[in-house]
């Protein structure tokens, strides 16, 4: 009998095309946060262990995450890392509200799960409640010319660089 | 209500001919009090003989016809016509089991992790010269979980499931459920045991879409935490009554 075994990129694409509901995306979108952070430690691990290693390479880097190569300025690499960073904040933002209604899932099995729409709704309202200040905040000193009291505000490492050097 | 002429999309696949599987569309008339299952025989019987579907009971009983409708899982006996949105309806067989043909999928893996947690009562203490008695608190509380037709649509609706399938999936952790939290057995632990194996209850990641896609309304992912809290715990609570009715 030859029966029909979908392989790895059938079973995601048949897998996105089921109708789920919120417990699905909340589900999806807490994997793909959590994969984003992860990447991100890693980068971010291994920037700052050259801090000891090659001062200069990490100068560069640093120089990189601020827009500039070989000291010229490129505005768009800029946009993209500071948009980066903001997509980073709302990844650990949902990761974590979400991740506390799950605990509540296993904590309270009868009550939190009955409760399960309503708790997802609150945690889509907790993420925008803290997202929308900080996108302003983000893309304020974006557009702005970033003084240095914004961009301290903004690019907590820079402020920290100052200290260093 | 007059007669809708659907636009039936199945998705199929004959092993002889097939080497994946491909649409096919029909166009029906259905009257809005018929059922998904009836259109499916009008196709047969009128259009197409070769299409392959399991039917049994056709009332919602014998979980036989479990297939994705419209990109959810139901049972086709059990879905109005009246009930669709639009006059496309697609049909497909469950996901994460093998497709056999068309509709039907091989549901060997699906039964060999039901047989896995011991879905039968343990109880090796001496028979009473009487009935082995239950009180109604005690028999409610596994009441919700009685009521399983292994139909497999929680299952094929589970993506950890779909991405690994060698976990036990929702459908063998609700009939655990239904001997574990059953006062008369005494074989919790070793389902507990079992279950608490990385290919047991902890591969549920509380999507829900077991919960959404039960025909018969069983709340799926709060059985699953009721058995993740036993392990955790070491209690197994056969006495209060959890009042899943009033619940919602």
């Amino acid at each position: 009998m030859s029966v029909y075994r979908r392989g790895l990129v059938s079973r995601l694409v048949e897998g996105l095309r089921y109708g789920g509901g919120a417990g699905q995306w909340s589900w999806l979108l807490h994997r793909i946060t959590g994969l984003g952070i992860l990447l991100y430690l890693v980068v971010h691990i291994w920037d700052t262990f050259l801090v000891i290693f090659s001062p200069a390479s990490y100068d560069a880097i640093m120089g990189f995450y601020g827009g500039k190569i070989h000291g010229v300025e490129y505005p768009l690499l800029r946009w993209a890392f500071r948009l980066g960073e903001l997509g980073l904040f709302a990844s650990v933002v949902f990761h974590a509200v979400n991740g506390l209604r799950v605990i509540l899932f296993d904590l309270s099995p009868i009550r939190a799960v009955g409760a399960q729409k309503e708790l997802f709704w609150a945690v889509v309202a907790l993420f925008f409640f803290i997202m929308i200040p900080v996108t302003f905040i983000v893309i304020h000193a974006l557009v702005a010319e970033p003084t240095p009291v914004a961009a301290a505000i903004v690019f907590p490492r820079n402020f920290v660089q100052a200290f260093v050097h | 209500m007059s007669m809708r002429t659907l636009t039936v999309r199945i998705k199929r696949y004959v092993p002889e001919r097939d080497r994946s599987p491909r649409w096919e569309e029909f166009k029906v008339e259905a009257d809005p009090h018929d059922r998904v299952l009836d259109v499916i025989q009008k196709v047969k019987w009128d259009q197409d003989e070769t299409i392959g579907l399991r039917r049994s009971c056709a009332h919602g009983v014998c979980g036989s016809d479990a297939m994705r409708i419209n990109g959810v899982n139901r049972l086709a006996c059990k879905v109005l016509i009246k009930s669709l949105p639009s006059d496309v309806l697609t049909l497909e067989p469950i996901l994460g089991l093998p497709v056999i043909k068309d509709l039907i999928v091989d549901m060997k893996p699906f039964f060999d992790h039901y047989k896995s947690v011991l879905p039968y009562l343990i109880n090796d203490d001496p028979p009473p010269t009487t009935e082995r008695l239950q009180s109604p608190e005690e028999r409610a509380r596994f009441d919700d979980t009685t009521r399983c037709i292994l139909c497999a649509c929680c299952t094929a609706a589970c993506p950890p499931f779909w991405g690994d399938n060698k976990y036990v999936g929702p459908a063998a952790i609700v009939n655990a459920h239904r001997f574990i939290f059953d006062s008369r057995d005494r074989g919790a632990a070793e389902r507990l045991d079992i279950l608490n194996d990385t290919e047991g209850v902890w591969r549920c990641r509380t999507v829900f879409n077991c919960t959404n896609a039960c025909p018969r309304e069983i709340k799926v992912t709060q059985a699953i935490q009721e058995v993740k809290q036993a392990l955790l715990t070491g209690e197994v609570d056969t006495h209060s009554v959890v009042n899943i009715h009033q619940e919602t």
